[in-house]
């Protein structure tokens, strides 16, 4: 179905000058996929997921230039002769950014727009538009204006604006990645389907391994800087991969055969764990009772949930809040307490209000009712500016933030706005941050990660007591996401009082010792994390799901109980 | 109100527009206002555009009344004075004259009239109907307008974010010098979009694709085109700076015009695509479109063949009072149709904000603790008859 | 074909700004119809003739263009600026709107076409979108379009040499501009303002050509100076002060996204070269 054979391509060089790293190379690729398959493509950022994908519809080198040599072949048709125009009733392409993918405003009139480009006669076009959004479920979508759409309901709407083409593959460059769980699930669920009913071949490229691995039929792993690239079933490549979700780490630090790619198949691995060391403790684990419940009582003095000693007063207080726009109640009665050295994860799904929240606590929005002290100042009478001196926040999209020339620039900007003094303490800070070697360049030219902490810098600079964040693993990969958590963690070793809004359970177990959940815009949850993520269905971390305890959270947890 | 084909609302536009550019005749002029007040107040503000033409009705309203004053104190000509201002006062000084009072009534309504008409018109006709009705010819403008409208509400959402993200950083915004960390993050951002969205567009077969006879043709279209265009501006010259003899001008531009049509069309059919949206006709588009068309001939008419009908002059030698037809008066008045046939009132569709969240969200929350689907395993109470519990 | 298509181009450019000058200067040629009354004669039919003439040459112009500059990234930059434009319109700091200068940049970087599809698209967005559809919008397009269609004749090259002298040029350049096409703007409805007698701001068919010209000035300089100078300052300050970071920023961008892309060598070692423009 497609075959590359020994594709070797390179991004033409640019008149400005410098490498860039959003743009990697693909050296000597070869590789087949059979009709019908799911093939999961993995590898790192910068590892050249997005360019391989490319090549498959011709956008690479059509639409970019520079040098291809090999040969690659999609249903006997040659995208590189041919273009993205001619292969685009035979692959759909659909992009990360649910914002920037659609051309009209309607979604009917988004889903026609391909077909009428190849001038299908109406009669036709009428009948796929029907048969996609009944295979799709988005038939109650049809009317909307694409703006008024969530982010899961706009990827099926732009997986769907390619189906009806009626393509024989579906190439999807991390469509989720810019969507909360929720919506990642509905996309991932709709590609499953589309692959097993109707048999299209997918092929997709993911960081988040674990909502997809179930379902692919073979892993492509791509290294960075044209590394050794593995095809393979995903239990074999996975065992090679460096980053992997932390179910898979589990599995493979403590030796598990075959690899569990899922918690149903983790389990018995995870009973035997827990019986094995009851045995040793000279407790057989009764019949009749589950062993992890039988576990409990004896592993209590295992590494126990803890909130660190917090001294001092509360450095948040936000009493009995609410917020009110456009007749929506988004905040209702919400009472917080928060205090210096203390890392809250705010969990909860889109629209409970987590980024109303923290835009209150960094006085960008005043308490319609209630009360919000942050550092000693009453949101209420405090301007804007005098909060944020107080409290960084750091918004979801680094890009609304960083416009200066370079680096240095951008964190003497913060300074200068705040009235402060240029000190020359940014040096440190880019070096804590991992950033200084990039203090001369232009933040719009460094990756992902490096943007995100470069936002953070920007934030830092002035020294805030509280750190706000939102959402700040978006898009970045298993070793990004472990850079930031341990940077945030650095941050509240110094007596930061650190907030941050997060889909990323994972993330959240890692890094928080306190979980606070809103939905319907009030507090749900509001606990140490290990009770509350064990409690909890939807948010508890994958080693959680696997245990069902307490003192498992994270993969370090069980290695250190291992080990004991 | 009812709706109406975009076509028939075009009849409307050029039937209520044409007297309100030809006109200066204050009774024939308020009778399209009335006309077209009644139309807009029965639209209400559907749209989003009808609170920005809100404030160009009020500025249309204000002009219209500085536009007597002004035209009486600058103009001091005329038979029939009403007061006089001291000679020496410099522009204003002088006899203050009826005629010249009416003449800039004649023009306040007119600019009214006009205002109240295309206000009503981009009200009832939404962009995207509009852009339906570009044509072939000009299909990667239409992409570009329709990219762009549907790029609007999120550029603006985007300000706020980045104004919020700058202002958290400490920074205000005081005054023009401010502005910048605003205009790089929202430029930068949107030039990233626009290479996501064109390969969007490509990998969906978006672009001209002219090779061989079609190229030809193309070049041929175009040639015809730029001779179009040349004989357009040669043919307007003479046809305006030679009042005395319209013919060649006349003949020029008709020329020219034909060969921008050929042009457009050749270009047009070079365009490969086709159509989704199909256009729904009801009667009630008949009729308006056919009396829009009507009314547009009739004033088209007058206009070449009974001039004075229409034109209103007040200074010498003519009379400052103007006249009214009856014939002209009644055809005006059938603008006000679109108003009158609004028996089928749809609900206001607007869109409630709870949709904008995931349905599997309020399922979480509605059916937070029971099993969802309640009736699983008992026979529906319909089936047994109304009210009786499932055993 | 290409060369031929390059020069068509040029040439629909040059033939339909000519049809721009016919019909923006009419009041200055114009002449006076011996004996018969004015009003009632066909001179009036002329302000009409002129915007079915305007609306004829931007289809024509939109046409032409779209058709050899169609291409995806083409029209995916040109939406998305285009929408930039009219979003900056709500931006309302000290009352400046954003709608001019961007046109100006986007011409001068991206060269005439674009800035002239830039400047009149611009225009009819923003009108579609907060109302101001009218017999005057064409007119709009047509001088915003030569704006950003003039911007792109300017010499960038020996201009970018200046350092940071180019954002000063294009400062005055955008001022000069803004007046300009304030006073062109203007013209178009300026016969039918006031009565055709007496008044030294009022137009008169036939009248010298300074003698036009002169009252004109009087004419604009009484009803839109001040707001056009407004503008025009604002227009400056906006090229001076940010034009260095924006024009770096669109010059990396259009080093990046090469418009055009021809493919070089034989089907299996394809080389890929960029032709901006």
């Amino acid at each position: 179905m497609i075959e590359l054979n020994h594709v070797t391509y390179t991004y033409p060089a640019l008149p400005g000058g410098e490498a860039e790293k959003q743009r990697p190379p693909l050296r000597d690729l070869s590789l087949r996929v059979e009709e019908g398959e799911f093939l999961l493509v993995v590898g790192p950022s910068g590892s050249g997921k997005s360019t391989l994908l490319r090549c498959l519809n011709g956008l690479v080198p059509h639409f970019y230039g520079g040098a291809f040599r090999g040969r690659v072949e999609v249903a006997g048709r040659d995208p590189v002769a041919i273009g993205p125009r001619g292969m685009s009733d035979l692959v759909g392409f659909v992009f990360q950014d649910p914002e920037a993918q659609f051309v009209v405003d309607t979604v009917e009139d988004e889903l026609a727009f391909a077909m009428e480009n190849l001038a299908l006669p109406q009669a036709l076009m009428r009948k796929r538009v029907e048969e996609v959004l009944d295979q799709l479920g988005i038939a109650g979508l049809r009317a909307r204006r694409i703006s008024t759409l969530s982010g899961g309901e706009k990827q099926r709407v732009a997986i769907a604006a390619v189906l009806t083409l009626q393509p024989r593959v579906l190439v999807l460059d991390e469509p989720t990645s810019q969507l909360d769980p929720q919506a990642a699930e509905e996309v991932l669920v709709v590609l499953r389907q589309l692959n097993q009913d109707l048999g299209l071949t997918v092929i997709l490229s993911e960081h988040r391994l674990e909502r997809v691995v179930q379902y692919a039929d073979s892993i492509l792993a791509l290294s960075s800087l044209g590394g050794p690239v593995r095809l393979g079933p995903p239990s074999e490549v996975l065992a090679h991969l460096e980053q992997t979700p932390p179910l898979i780490t589990l599995g493979k630090k403590l030796g598990w055969q075959p690899l569990p790619l899922t918690i149903k198949e983790g389990r018995p691995f995870a009973r035997e764990i827990v019986q094995r060391s009851g045995d040793r403790r000279g407790m057989p684990s009764r019949p009749g009772v589950p062993p992890v419940f039988a576990a409990r009582t004896v592993i209590n003095h295992a590494p126990t949930p803890s909130i660190p000693p917090v001294a001092g007063s509360s450095i948040i207080s936000v009493k009995d809040l609410w917020h009110r726009y456009n007749g929506h109640e988004s905040l209702r009665g919400v009472n917080l307490e928060v205090r210096p050295g203390e890392f809250v994860a705010l969990m909860g799904r889109n629209g409970s209000g987590k980024t109303t929240l923290l835009k209150h606590l960094v006085g960008l929005l005043r308490p319609g009712h209630g009360e919000v002290k942050v550092a000693g100042l009453d949101t209420r009478q405090a301007a804007v500016e005098e909060v944020a001196r107080r409290v960084g926040y750091v918004p979801q999209d680094p890009g609304s933030l960083l416009f200066a020339e370079t680096l240095r620039e951008e964190l003497a900007f913060t300074l200068r706005s705040h009235g402060l003094a240029s000190q020359n303490n940014t040096e440190p800070l880019l070096q804590r941050l991992g950033l200084g070697d990039f203090a001369g360049r232009d933040p719009r030219d460094l990756s992902g990660g490096e943007r995100q902490r470069a936002a953070l810098a920007a934030i830092l600079v002035a020294d805030p007591e509280v750190i706000l964040l939102d959402e700040p693993t978006r898009g970045l990969d298993y070793g990004q996401k472990e850079a930031l958590a341990n940077l945030l963690k650095g941050e509240q070793a110094r007596g930061h009082a650190i907030i941050m809004a997060t889909h990323d359970v994972e993330l959240a177990a890692s890094c928080a010792d306190r979980v606070v959940m809103l939905a319907e815009g009030q507090v749900v949850v509001d606990g140490p994390t290990r009770e509350t993520m064990t409690e909890s269905l939807v948010f508890s971390s994958q080693v959680n799901k696997l245990f069902r305890d307490p003192c498992f959270v994270t993969v370090n947890d069980v290695l250190a109980y291992v080990n004991h | 109100m009812a709706e109406y084909h975009t076509l028939a609302w075009v009849a409307w536009l050029a039937a209520a527009a044409l007297p309100a550019l030809l006109t200066r005749n204050p009774y024939y002029l308020a009778l399209v206002i009335m006309a077209a007040a009644v139309v807009y107040a029965e639209q209400g503000d559907r749209s989003p555009a009808a609170r920005g033409w809100s404030a160009f009705i009020k500025l249309g309203l204000i002009l219209c009344a500085f536009s007597v004053p002004a035209n009486a104190l600058f103009v001091h000509y005329g038979d029939v004075g009403l007061f006089s201002l001291p000679r020496s006062w410099p522009v204003v000084g002088g006899r203050i004259t009826l005629e010249a009072a009416l003449f800039g009534l004649g023009n306040g309504l007119s600019l009214l009239a006009l205002l109240l008409v295309f206000a009503v018109f981009n009200i009832a006709v939404p962009p995207a109907a509009l852009l339906r009705l570009v044509p072939d010819f000009l299909h990667q403008a239409g992409v570009t307008v329709a990219i762009a409208i549907a790029f609007v509400p999120q550029m603006i959402a985007s300000v706020q974010e980045i104004r919020e993200a700058q202002q958290v950083r400490g920074h205000r915004f005081r005054g023009l010098r401010d502005l910048l960390p605003l205009f790089v993050p929202l430029l930068a951002s949107g030039l990233e979009r626009a290479i996501q969205l064109a390969e969007s567009m490509e990998a969906r077969g978006f672009g001209n694709t002219q090779q061989g006879a079609l190229a030809v043709r193309l070049v041929i279209a175009r040639v015809a085109s730029v001779a179009g265009l040349l004989g357009l501006a040669l043919g307007a010259f003479v046809y305006a700076y030679f009042p005395g003899r319209r013919a060649p001008g006349a003949a020029a531009l008709v020329v020219s015009v034909a060969l921008l049509l050929a042009s457009f069309w050749l270009m047009g059919r070079s365009v490969q695509r086709s159509h989704y949206r199909r256009w729904l006709w009801r009667r009630r588009d008949t009729l308006l479109a056919l009396t829009g068309g009507a009314v547009t001939l009739f004033i088209l008419a007058l206009w070449i063949l009974d001039r004075p009908a229409l034109i209103y002059y007040p200074y010498p030698p003519l009379s400052p009072w103007p006249m009214f037809r009856l014939e002209v008066g009644v055809a005006l008045s059938l603008l006000v149709l679109p108003a009158l046939l609004a028996p089928e009132r749809k609900p206001v569709v607007s869109e409630p904000l709870s949709s904008t969240i995931p349905a599997t969200d309020t399922r979480h929350t509605a059916a937070g603790n029971q099993p969802e689907e309640a009736s699983y395993g008992t026979v529906r109470p319909s089936a047994q008859g109304p009210g009786r519990p499932a055993a | 074909m290409s060369t031929i298509n390059r020069w068509l181009t040029g040439a629909a450019i040059a033939a339909a700004s000519l049809v721009g000058i016919v019909a923006f200067s009419y009041p200055f040629y114009i002449p006076r119809q011996a004996g018969a009354l004015e009003i009632t004669s066909h001179a009036q039919d002329a302000p009409f003739l002129f915007i079915a003439l305007i609306v004829l040459c931007l289809g024509a112009l939109l046409g032409d263009l779209g058709a050899t500059q169609g291409s995806a990234k083409h029209v995916a930059v040109l939406g998305i600026l285009t929408a930039i434009a009219a979003a900056l319109r709500t931006v309302r700091v000290v009352g400046f709107s954003g709608i001019f200068f961007l046109p100006i940049l986007g011409g001068y970087v991206f060269g005439p076409t674009f800035g002239f599809l830039l400047g009149a698209l611009s225009l009819m967005v923003s009108a579609l979108m907060g109302g101001g559809v009218g017999p005057w919008l064409p007119f709009q397009m047509f001088a915003t379009g030569w704006a950003g269609l003039l911007s792109g004749l300017l010499p960038g090259a020996r201009l970018q040499r200046l350092g940071r002298g180019e954002p000063a040029v294009l400062a005055v350049w955008g001022f000069a501009l803004g007046l300009i096409f304030g006073a062109i703007m203007n013209l178009w409805f300026w016969p039918f303002v006031f009565a055709p007698q007496q008044s030294a701001l009022n137009w008169q068919p036939g009248l010298a050509l300074a003698d036009t010209l002169g009252r004109y000035a009087a004419f604009y300089a009484v009803t839109s100076l001040p707001h056009d100078l407004w503008r025009a300052g604002g227009n400056f300050l906006v090229l001076l002060l940010f034009g260095r970071p924006l024009l770096r920023l669109m010059r990396r961008f259009h080093q990046r996204f090469h418009f055009e892309v021809e493919p070089v060598g034989s089907a299996h070692t394809l080389g890929f070269v960029n032709r901006s423009q």
